[in-house]
């Protein structure tokens, strides 16, 4: 009987601490970006390369072979920040035969992101992003108009793989919303993301 | 860097950068990250407050040099500022990047002869059953905002987003619409407007879905500065030519029906 009570003593103390761990973890300050286990000080330049990142308004996937961005990163007020200064994109093209992207750019650069997290796990969230992009074809439907892509993206991040991870379920949980006009859009990629100026090869982490 | 335009500063340092470690050619040569060792390809408009080289910067020559930008990993210069001892392993596939030159944006030429969907466009009830020939036929709701001031009239279309036998599909046209207007009801035509032929050869709205897979269909309002005069049956694809000429702003809406 007291063995028995002791066991249940110490469960509770057991789980109340973990609780705490719990709590502890929830109400953490946003999350920073580190490099070798170290938080980052002062700024660092980070490259995502994603192949084959597409955009979907309903009906027409548009989808470029090659998508990079380079973002410029740092820890400010004990929360990872940043701002995407550079947005290239290759080989961009629809999967409707009568629609040709003609021109694609990102416009109003840089887009300011921060880190945050949700259910515990650790997004990158972008900001005014805006997108530009004019499709050809005297059949299609949204040809010979320029389309301007506007919004936020939510972008899971992995320590694991170090990438970041855009998709419907991203967005969701980040409440990021990308739009033309009234109209959703989908944005997929993962982009593999590596620093290239103070911190070149050292393993890239959020925490 | 001015906005709108993409430059290859920082991503033309990174993909020296990469190059470079994959070649082995930044192992321990250079004197500080971003730098390329053979000044080759260097530069960096993002890495402006970091010390650099002063290597030349040809953005074109920095397509990952080759193109295979990194097929290992390879320990970089370890002798710079900030960086930890001991073989980095990548955590993920070598980064592809491309070789050929970036998509750019619209030239001139291209902005001056098309239209920008400025115009907020919502079709507020989606399409429904009654919105199609297997019910009453009739145009969906839709409203807009933000026509510019001095439109002197709309022109609205409906079309389908994949071409039906390689042409492009008007399920609607719709010429002559008041500018004050914001919103049409459900098989709404409004006083003065006029209807263009339609896929099915009607004067008319008819949203026929080909089967049970879903489709979407693009809904835009034009706003013109000028009144197009169309006439009743009207060809869509002339007016839509005319109206994308004249307009400056459009806007569209995507609406998709699940059968």
């Amino acid at each position: 009987m007291r063995t028995k009570t002791i066991g249940v003593i110490l469960a509770a103390v057991l789980a109340t601490l973990a609780l705490g761990s719990v709590f502890t973890a929830s109400a953490s300050a946003a999350p920073q970006w580190n490099f070798a286990g170290t938080a980052l000080t002062g700024k660092e330049d980070i490259l995502g390369a994603a192949i084959s990142s597409s955009m979907t308004i309903p009906g027409m996937t548009t989808t470029c072979d090659h998508f990079l961005y380079n973002m410029q990163i740092e820890n400010s007020g004990g929360a990872g920040k940043g701002k995407i200064d550079e947005l290239p994109l290759f080989e961009c093209h629809t999967n409707t035969p009568a629609c040709t992207v003609e021109a694609i750019e990102a416009k109003a650069l840089p887009w300011p992101t921060h880190l945050m997290t949700v259910a515990e796990k650790p997004y990158l969230f972008v900001e005014g992003i805006e997108v530009g992009i004019l499709y050809g074809g005297a059949e299609c439907a949204l040809g010979e108009v320029e389309v301007p892509v506007r919004g936020t993206a939510g972008g899971l991040l992995s320590n694991e793989t170090e990438s970041a991870t855009f998709n419907a379920s991203t967005f969701s949980a980040t409440g990021a919303k990308l739009k033309v006009g009234s109209t959703p859009i989908e944005w997929n990629g993962v982009f593999p993301t590596e620093a290239f100026e103070w911190h070149r090869e050292e393993s890239l982490s959020v925490e | 860097m001015a906005p709108g335009r993409i430059t290859l500063g920082g991503i033309a340092a990174a993909a020296a950068s990469i190059a470079l470690a994959v070649s082995g050619c930044g192992g321990g040569s250079s004197s500080a990250p971003g730098t390329t060792g053979g000044g080759s390809a260097t530069a960096p408009s993002s890495a402006a407050s970091q010390p650099a080289d002063g290597g030349s910067s040809d953005a074109t020559a920095t397509k990952t040099g080759e193109g295979s930008a990194s097929k290992a990993a390879a320990p970089g210069d370890k002798s710079a500022p900030g960086r930890s001892p001991g073989k980095y392993e990548k955590k993920h596939p070598p980064l592809e990047l491309p070789t050929g030159k970036p998509e750019s944006g619209p030239t001139k030429a291209q902005q001056e002869r098309v239209p920008t969907a400025d115009i907020k466009v919502t079709i507020p009830d989606g399409l429904t059953t009654a919105n199609t020939c297997n019910g009453k036929n009739t145009s969906p709701a839709i409203s807009w905002q933000n026509v510019p001031p001095g439109t002197a009239e709309l022109a609205i279309f409906a079309m389908s987003v994949k071409p039906v036998d390689g042409k492009l599909y008007f399920d609607w046209a719709l010429a002559g619409v008041d500018p004050n207007l914001s919103e049409l009801k459900p098989g709404e035509v409004p006083n003065g407007a006029v209807l263009g032929r339609n896929g099915a050869g009607q004067n008319g709205y008819s949203l026929c879905p080909a089967g049970s897979a879903a489709e979407t269909y693009i809904f835009s309002v034009y706003a013109l500065p000028d009144s197009l005069s169309a006439k009743p049956g009207f060809d869509p694809l002339a007016l839509r030519k005319q109206a994308t000429r004249a307009s400056e702003e459009v806007g569209l809406a995507a609406a998709t029906f699940q059968g």
